[in-house]
């Protein structure tokens, strides 16, 4: 397989891949098999995540968070300064904005693609942001 | 596969770290228990989008 710069990963694409829904996630998994913590989960997501799949996903996503090419960045007090500021130049202040903002940040500071099924709100978020659709 | 292998990355405290042959292997079979063979056309359609995102960051350039 390849080695890629590697992606960020949204609520939506940790749903796609804990349910099946595409195999595209699956797909970039497979892709970033050569270094540690290629694929960045932002702890939000993660958290999002898991409460919107079932009981019987809950593995698959455990699987996910195991692997050592996944690597799951907390909101702290290194970046919470920076989503906060990503919120307010976006003039965004719904508390579930957070997540997308954590998941930007990620993004921007390693300069790589998120892998996402819907461009909103990322895309009014951030118009520089890239994004990797799920088909 | 066609891409050649390019280093991670990360932040400015965060050194790209190469999985060694075994750790690859262990995700691979991870992988494959879960989900059983890889699925050669959306690998082939993610590499599409990776060359895309190289075509457009090196035209921003």
């Amino acid at each position: 397989m390849i080695a890629t710069v590697g992606r960020v990963l949204d609520t939506s694409a940790l749903i796609d891949f804990a349910t099946q829904r595409t195999r595209y996630m699956e797909a970039v998994v497979w892709m970033h098999d050569a270094y540690v913590g290629s694929l960045v989960i932002p702890a939000p997501a993660l958290t999002a995540a898991y409460a919107a799949i079932p009981d019987r996903a809950r593995p698959v996503l455990d699987v996910l968070v195991g692997l050592e090419t996944v690597v799951v960045v907390s909101i702290d007090q290194g970046n919470a300064a920076a989503i906060a500021d990503t919120l307010r130049v976006a003039g965004i202040s719904a508390p579930e904005a957070v997540t997308a903002a954590s998941v930007v940040d990620a993004a921007l500071r390693r300069r790589v693609p998120i892998v996402t099924g819907q461009q909103f709100p990322l895309r009014s978020i951030s118009a520089d942001v890239e994004l990797d659709l799920i088909p | 596969m066609n891409a050649a292998p390019t280093p991670v990355p990360a932040p400015d405290d965060e050194q790209p770290q190469e999985l060694t042959s075994e750790q690859q292997a262990s995700v691979k079979a991870r992988l494959r228990e879960l989900f059983g063979e890889p699925p050669v056309e959306m690998i082939r359609l993610a590499i599409q989008r990776e060359q895309q995102f190289e075509e457009a960051r090196a035209a921003a350039q």
